[in-house]
């Protein structure tokens, strides 16, 4: 019965704040129980023209001055910092059966040390043990950033008013995101992924249970697609971003008895200028795949969830799970039903961006004293 | 779930400490603020005193103004009240011509008069101690006036003076006419009746 009166006390999370290169995303959830709801959801885009983020102070007063204004409740935020910002690494430390968690901490400290190309400055750390495993030598994740580059972001949230009480990684965020939304129950004997199709890189982050275990970063982002398909269609980079996402991919049997409708013509054409890209995506999800199974063999290949602003490309989710054979699942407002521990019904029609573009703000959101490491010994490092 | 911190733990310890900080802040703003309460309301209310005083201030001297005119045009009554009483008095004093001219009628041709003189009443006795606080002021001037006259002269004889007394009697004019002194005396070759009277109104 205690259980029960705390599980119905509603408790707001920070707000979790993704710091893209072309803009930010905003999300703010409440916790009742083993659900949670989100309430806020915001995003502000670079005006035309700007360098991005990381090089245009104007814009990023833009931003501090779009942050100032965003309803969030309590002012406290979890910040999210992305590949390239972060570098992850796998790391053989052994195991937490003798050493103290200070030991284990510095021993994690200087292996990313030596193990990251950041420059004389230093970096901010932190990592988590990984599952065991006979097959696999890894045991570690570390996580690293420039201390320059976390000064960035904590300045930003001081400009913006806002108390950043942790500064995370994305591929975490992602990590629970989709956690989040499959459930502890189906993620329990499997491993499965989330695509991250950002507009600057893409990431892969593949999982056991509720722990990432592998990171990958791919230099194939939502913005060179754009940029390929305004070359290669001879139009704006603004008519090209709006032919990929209403259009998508499409690819045409050419064994079909009937000719084929115009948009699915347009379809392949900017399939087929991306196919190098996307072959190329879907061999790293399938190396990444088979070298995780490989590592957990009694657990089979879970699905594969999309996220970010290129998972709304029209078809992609299809061809993904054509190719590779698996689930591919596209998170959405109007499909909420299929999340299990997220209830967005809350902000269905507050923004025009599809969920997928907040994944790592709602992973944010989560993060913060409610996640606690379940069977890792993540500290700092 | 995995959640990284790559806030390093003098950021977090600074956050914090800042966070205490900004709690005791409010808390020691509360308090002040509560007790600036009380403290406000003194303030205030000494305020109001301080400006009722300096409106008293000026009251105060016309006050004392006020009370010197009073007492300017209380003397001044008093002044005037003592001259109407003075005025009654002296409204009030006796017709001497025509008593004159009435004692004047009375007299027989046997009878002549020597002197007429007017006497004051005696003064009544004065209260002492006690009973002189006791007794109400009296406002009225009184100013001392005859009582009644001494009537000296000569007659014939005894019967002339009988008569004289009996008409000033008749007259009305006076309450008592009393025979003080009468007796023969010489006067020129004869003698006749030297007397004295006393009348009182």
């Amino acid at each position: 019965m205690f259980q029960a009166l705390i599980n119905r006390k509603a408790t707001r999370s920070p707000a979790g704040l993704d710091l893209g290169s072309e803009g930010a995303r905003a999300a703010q959830v409440v916790r009742r129980g083993d659900t949670w709801s989100v309430t806020t959801l915001a995003s502000w885009r670079v005006p035309r023209g700007s360098p991005g983020l990381d090089a245009d102070s104007a814009a990023r007063e833009r931003l501090a001055h779009w942050l100032r204004g965003l309803q969030i409740g309590g002012r406290k935020t979890v910040a999210g910092l992305s590949p390239p910002d972060v570098e992850i690494h796998a790391m053989e430390l052994p195991r937490p059966s003798g050493g103290s968690p200070e030991e284990q901490r510095r021993a994690a400290q200087f292996e990313l040390a030596r193990l990251a190309g950041f420059n004389d400055d230093g970096a901010e750390s932190d990592f988590w043990w990984l599952p065991e495993s006979r097959s696999m030598t890894t045991t570690a994740l570390g996580v690293a950033a420039e201390k320059s580059c976390v000064a960035q972001s904590l300045d930003l949230c001081r400009r913006a008013r806002l108390d950043c009480v942790q500064l995370d990684a994305t591929p975490c965020a992602l990590a629970r995101f989709g956690y989040l939304i499959r459930g502890p129950a189906a993620t329990h004997d499997d491993v499965w992924s989330v695509l991250d199709l950002g507009a600057r890189m893409s990431r892969l982050i593949l999982c056991v249970g509720e722990i990432p275990v592998l990171a990958r970063a791919f230099d194939y982002g939502g913005r060179l697609w754009t940029r390929k398909l305004a070359e290669s269609l001879s139009v704006s980079e603004e008519t090209a971003e709006r032919h990929k996402r209403d259009h998508g991919i499409a690819r045409i049997a050419r064994s079909a008895p009937e000719a084929p409708p115009a948009t699915h013509l347009l379809g392949e054409m900017i399939y087929n200028v991306l196919r190098a890209d996307i072959d190329a995506i879907i061999g790293e999800v399938e190396r990444s795949y088979r070298y995780v199974l490989q590592c957990f063999r009694q657990r089979r290949p879970g699905p594969l969830i999309l996220a970010g602003g290129g998972a709304s490309m029209f078809n992609l989710d299809a061809l993904l799970a054509e190719r590779l054979g698996i689930e591919v699942i596209v998170p959405a407002c109007e499909n909420s039903e299929a999340l299990a521990a997220l209830h967005v019904d809350a902000v269905a029609g507050q923004t025009r961006e599809p969920l997928t573009v907040f994944a790592c703000a709602i992973g944010l959101a989560i993060a913060a004293r409610h996640a606690q490491p379940a069977n890792c010994g993540g500290g700092r490092s | 779930m995995i959640s990284v911190n790559l806030l390093s733990p003098t950021v977090t310890f600074r956050r914090r400490q800042k966070a205490r900080v900004r709690v005791w802040l409010i808390v020691v703003a509360v308090v002040a603020g509560l007790s600036a309460i009380p403290l406000g309301a003194d303030l205030i209310k000494s305020a109001q005193a301080a400006a009722l005083r300096r409106q008293v201030e000026p009251l105060n001297a016309n006050v004392a103004d006020a009370r010197n005119r009073l007492d300017k045009v209380s003397a001044e009554c008093r002044n005037l009240t003592t001259q109407l009483a003075r005025a009654d008095a002296l409204r009030a004093k006796r017709d001497w011509a025509g008593l004159l001219q009435l004692i004047a009628g009375q007299i027989p041709p046997q009878v002549w008069l020597d002197s007429l003189e007017t006497f004051t009443a005696e003064a009544p006795s004065r209260p002492t101690g006690s009973a002189r606080n006791k007794q109400p002021k009296n406002q009225n001037v009184v100013i001392p006036g005859p009582a009644g006259m001494h009537i000296v002269g000569y007659a014939t004889d005894n019967d002339w003076l009988y008569e004289f007394m009996s008409r000033l009697k008749l007259t009305g004019a006076f309450r008592t006419v009393e025979l003080t002194m009468a007796g023969r005396v010489p006067v020129l070759q004869g003698a006749a009746v030297r007397f004295s009277l006393t009348c009182t109104w």
